[in-house]
């Protein structure tokens, strides 16, 4: 099947075309955070716990506050005591709402315990040395196997609560537990003639995007809190600091420049809600810029999961039955912990879409360390570690190709997968991705290895994956597109580039549709009060979902344009044809331009 | 204390600490494309040349600096364009966070090596980290855009 | 980060000097390593300006001055004429262009570093350092010396007929060494001698001296089995990057490289 067949009728999509943004980040024009942020901005840091877990007793500030230059220290007193949650996820949203802009409780070595503010660095960094904190020190939960019904709870506030059924209890640690199965998973691996029963640790990783966390916060002309963050969800971030400042969603407005990279880990609002405090409270310009140990130590990396995998098969081969039991650890607290970890099983499970039975069971704990948050695979990564190296180490077992079981035992188009949630895989193109990638690495010369000769091998491997664009049935995209005077457009989008390339893509695909040239479409950067609503950049879902939004969008564009183009040709609109520069009536050939229309308009 | 030194050609004076590094002056002065991605030498993101060498800015006390020339990639903005746009056409700069100091050591190379081989141009590199590409695009960008320097000075050197 | 309250450029050695001697006075390299630790410098001395910064081809001796970057040293013609290919390699590890365009060797070797690849490579040489007050010694009785008020200013190369390898272990590219390994072998006083220098254990390099006569044409145990002697006269730590054990092996497989390529060039 030759994939680029469709490209041979596209103008704009499917051509290599430089990113819009392309010039201004070759020549270093200043386009990210720090470069716009006022010069007056006060500097904010934040104190950090020396203790995995511990309870303040004493904050003095005296000392600290007499340093000049120092606007103002904040505490745990100073903050709302309504919990949160910083995870940028759609409303209501299945992480926790366990967050405090400050607690009195440290949950985790590097937790916030006080915000310092001052009109410039050396100030602040010599005010921080000062402030004298005395902390109860606490025994921590620091190995996640023991956490779930430790006697030592890392959440035990009254006010902690879960907005969704997803089977989080503070009280026991828990942030999230579920199990979804199908069949006797029990019976069927008795009567397998082979099970494959291991268990694999994948560790927390660092997304270690070259821009680090960082947000600066002002007020307008309207007293209302504008903040300019390196974030992926802008939208998510005015209700988040709406929920952590405890004030009206109107009164907060957020606006993303370029990112210098996020992967996933600015889809957690880890920095707005300190320069944010800091405004409100004192109506001056606050910023933060999070140094690279911050970003490696305070920060939203993949959760760390052990998988226990159990796969039976019999003697051919045939992939009868999976059991896989995820522990994930979300950390101190639990930003995307209730969703990351069923991706670890929904995700790898309905691969093999023969299997007559499985059982998907998970716990989701709280720790003393470190809050796991989002990174690019979400928990599909961890569990299609675990669940394709047990497939391969069947293979081992069966003598048999890795490939050639997986051909066996591979979902196909039109079968229902039990382990994904029950849908039928009405477009799958595994087979062939499959049958593709052996021919490109040269699978039947190189398996199962060669001999380079020098003491050395060489080998081949296989695994296979799914994952999704976006969420079904909750991602949302929007898009607004404006004729101007002159006939050029204004394409208006929530999604976040973040190097991505959305800002792109997205006028290609508008380009496309509406028949005209890149240069005729203007894109406008994300403001929460004037962009429409998206949620955000993950998911792999911009050019999938925020895409179609686009080209709904400009389908329905073209049929306004031809309604004013008939309209001002003096004829029926079933009469006209927009040719992406001119409305024509097909019956008499006048025509009126897009420029004339978007001026007369006007 | 006061230092003076040539900055992208100007004459530029700065009032500093013993212990500020060049990176925070050099933004201050206005060379925003000047990032800070680790403080602790590296990333390369902080790269410019201090007297015609690539050095990290984000470790050079500016107090040190007074007398010696520093370019930053405001400074030697054409060519960062021209090499920008090889750059640009493999998709070599996807957030552009560590653009600024790749280009400026790539330019930097283009001065000190001569045809370099794939290896060669590795090893120049190897201080520039970037978390987007995956490196390859940006090799190709490199490779093409040597290659055409090449064939300039080839035609420079007949003429 | 380092903290420093003056800054100052001396005019002259003598000045330098006497800066120096007061106790919280500090003489800066590149800066590189200083600057991340937590110190609180009152005087920073920076030596630049000094003529400290090229190297002299002095007949018998290569003199590198204190303040010739890592860089220089990489691309001179005078040293790997002497040593070969093994002087670059010593240094084109470290992290970057760009940083080893700005660290001295004055400051590895001063600095007497664990991971340093420079201290490791040079120990291995017929090396002597020139100190301001306490004059010419050799570089192996100096990288046991601790840290003084005296002042680095050259590292001298005697132009014996030494061959010269070196080798590291980084697990990832511009990481600090895992192991570093260097060996030279040479006609000393009649006999043949083997150097061996061990560094990154994780701690600093030491050096190892054997007067073997290890004939060109050795089979592959022989050589293996001088390697393992000699990897195992030295002690080893753990450490985030590997185990004392893994060091050793690896010690002993660099040593055995290095040592099959030197008896190889001389057949």
């Amino acid at each position: 099947m030759n994939m680029t067949e469709g490209s041979k009728d596209m103008r704009v999509v499917n051509q290599a075309v430089p990113k819009v943004d392309a010039e201004a980040l070759v020549t270093g024009k200043a386009v990210y955070t720090n470069d716009l942020a006022p010069s007056d901005c006060l500097i904010v840091k934040i104190i950090r716990s020396p203790h995995a877990h511990a309870l303040i007793k004493d904050i003095n500030t005296a000392r600290a506050e007499a340093v000049p230059g120092i606007e103002c220290i904040l505490t745990y007193k100073d903050c709302p005591d309504k919990r949160f949650t910083l995870a940028g996820q759609t409303y209501p949203e299945a992480s926790p709402y366990d967050r405090l802009i400050l607690d009195q409780r440290m949950r985790f070595v590097g937790d916030a315990a006080a915000i310092v503010a001052g009109t410039s660095e050396e100030a602040v960094k010599k005010a921080m040395k000062l402030v004298r904190i005395k902390y109860e020190v606490l025994e921590p939960v620091l190995d996640f196997r023991t956490a779930k019904d430790n006697p030592i709870l890392v959440h035990p506030e009254d006010n902690w609560k879960s907005l969704c059924p997803v089977g989080a209890d503070n009280k026991r640690n828990l942030c999230a537990q579920g199990v979804s199965e199908s069949g006797d998973i029990e019976a069927v691996l008795a009567d397998c003639d082979y099970v494959v029963d291991r268990v694999y640790h994948t560790k927390a990783n660092q997304q270690a995007m070259m821009e680090t966390f960082r947000t600066y916060t002002c007020l307008d002309t309207y007293g209302r809190l504008n903040v300019v963050s390196s974030t992926q969800v802008p939208f998510h971030v005015r209700r988040i600091l709406s929920n952590a400042l405890d004030i009206p969603k109107s009164k907060v407005r957020v606006i993303k420049p370029r990112i210098g990279g996020g992967f996933g880990a600015k889809q957690t609002a880890v920095s707005e809600v300190y320069p944010a405090l800091v405004t409100w409270k004192t109506g001056k310009p606050a910023k933060i810029i999070f140094t690279r140990e911050e970003s490696l130590t305070a920060s939203s990396p993949r959760h760390e999961m052990e998988m226990h995998v159990r796969l039976g098969a019999d003697k051919e081969g045939h992939i009868r039955g999976i059991d896989l039991y995820t522990l994930s650890n979300t950390g101190a607290f639990g930003e995307h912990g209730p969703t990351t970890v069923g991706l670890s099983g929904h995700k790898s499970i309905p691969l093999y879409g023969k299997a007559e039975a499985f059982r998907f069971t998970y716990d989701v704990v709280y720790t003393n360390v470190m809050s796991s948050g989002a990174y690019r695979g979400y928990g599909a990564t961890q569990g299609l570690f675990a669940v394709e190296s047990a497939v391969n180490e069947l293979a081992k077992i069966l003598d048999m190709d890795p490939t050639v079981l997986r051909e066996m035992n591979m979902v196909r188009e039109g079968d229902v997968m039990p382990a994904y949630y029950g849908e039928t895989a009405e477009s799958c193109a595994l087979d062939r991705c499959l049958a593709r990638a052996k021919e490109m690495i040269g699978w039947d010369e190189k398996y199962p290895c060669r001999d380079m000769g020098n003491g050395k091998v060489r080998g081949v491997g296989v695994a296979m994956a799914m994952q999704g664009s976006g969420i079904s049935n909750v991602d949302t995209g929007s898009v607004a597109i404006k004729v101007n005077d002159d006939g050029f457009y204004s394409l208006m989008i929530g999604a976040t580039d973040m190097g991505t390339g959305c800002d792109t893509i997205l006028s290609q695909m508008a380009a496309e549709c509406l028949a005209c040239d890149m240069e005729d479409i203007i894109v406008h950067g994300v403001d929460t009060d004037t962009s429409p609503y998206d949620c955000g950049s993950y998911a792999s879902s911009t050019t999938y979902v925020t895409g179609m939004a686009v080209v709904r969008t400009c389908e329905a564009l073209v049929g306004k344009i031809c309604e004013r183009g008939a309209e001002y040709l003096g004829c029926s609109v079933d009469d006209v044809e927009f040719n992406g520069a001119e409305v024509i009536n097909l019956k008499t050939g006048e025509s009126i331009t897009r420029k004339e229309i978007g001026n007369r308009v006007m | 204390m006061e230092i003076q030194f040539t900055l992208n050609k100007k004459q530029v004076t700065a009032e500093v600490g013993a212990d500020t590094v060049l990176l925070g002056v050099l933004r201050d002065l206005g060379c925003k494309s000047v990032k800070c991605g680790c403080e602790t030498t590296n990333c390369g993101l902080c790269t410019v040349w201090i007297d015609g060498k690539s050095r990290l800015s984000c470790s050079v006390l500016a107090a040190g600096i007074d007398g010696h020339e520093v370019t930053t990639l405001e400074g030697v903005e054409e060519e960062a364009a021209e090499f920008g746009r090889f750059l640009a056409a493999e998709g070599g700069e996807q957030c552009g966070f560590c653009s600024p100091g790749f280009i400026m050591n790539v330019l930097a190379m283009k001065r000190e090596l001569e045809d370099p081989d794939l290896e060669e141009i590795k090893e120049y590199l190897a201080g520039n980290l970037c978390r987007c590409t995956g490196y390859m695009s940006q090799l190709r960008a490199i490779q093409k855009y040597m290659t055409v320097q090449k064939e300039k000075t080839g035609k420079e050197a007949q003429a | 980060m380092i903290t420093i309250g003056n800054y100052v450029k001396p005019k002259s050695l003598e000045e330098a000097y006497e800066l120096n001697q007061a106790r919280s006075s500090r003489v800066m390299g590149g800066m590189m390593w200083m600057r991340l630790g937590n110190a609180r410098v009152k005087t920073v001395i920076d030596l630049s300006g000094l003529g400290l910064d090229q190297i002299e081809d002095e007949g018998n001796v290569i003199k590198i001055g204190a303040m010739c970057t890592l860089r220089q040293i990489e691309q001179c013609e005078a040293l790997k004429d002497l040593c070969g290919d093994g002087i670059a390699e010593c240094v084109r590890h470290i992290v970057g262009v760009q940083f080893r365009n700005q660290a001295t060797i004055g400051g590895s070797i001063y600095g007497r570093f664990g991971f340093s690849d420079v201290l490791t490579a040079f120990l291995a040489l017929d090396t002597f350092v020139e100190l301001y007050d306490g004059g010419t010694i050799r570089l192996s009785e100096f990288v046991n010396r601790k840290p003084d008020k005296d002042i680095l200013l050259s590292v001298i190369v005697r132009k014996s007929k030494r061959k010269f390898r070196y080798d590291s272990i980084r697990q990832t590219k511009t990481d600090f060494p895992v192991i570093a390994c260097s060996v030279v072998t040479g006609m000393v006083h009649g006999k043949e001698t083997w150097y061996f220098s061990v560094g990154a254990r994780p701690m600093k390099a030491a050096l190892l001296e054997k007067q073997w006569e290890i004939p060109a044409d050795a089979s592959e145990e022989m050589i293996a089995d001088y390697a393992r002697q000699a990897a195992s006269e030295f002690t080893y730590g753990s450490n985030m990057r590997g185990s004392a054990e893994y060091r050793q092996h690896l010690a002993e497989v660099l040593i055995r490289r290095e040592m099959t390529s030197i008896l190889a060039e001389g057949r």
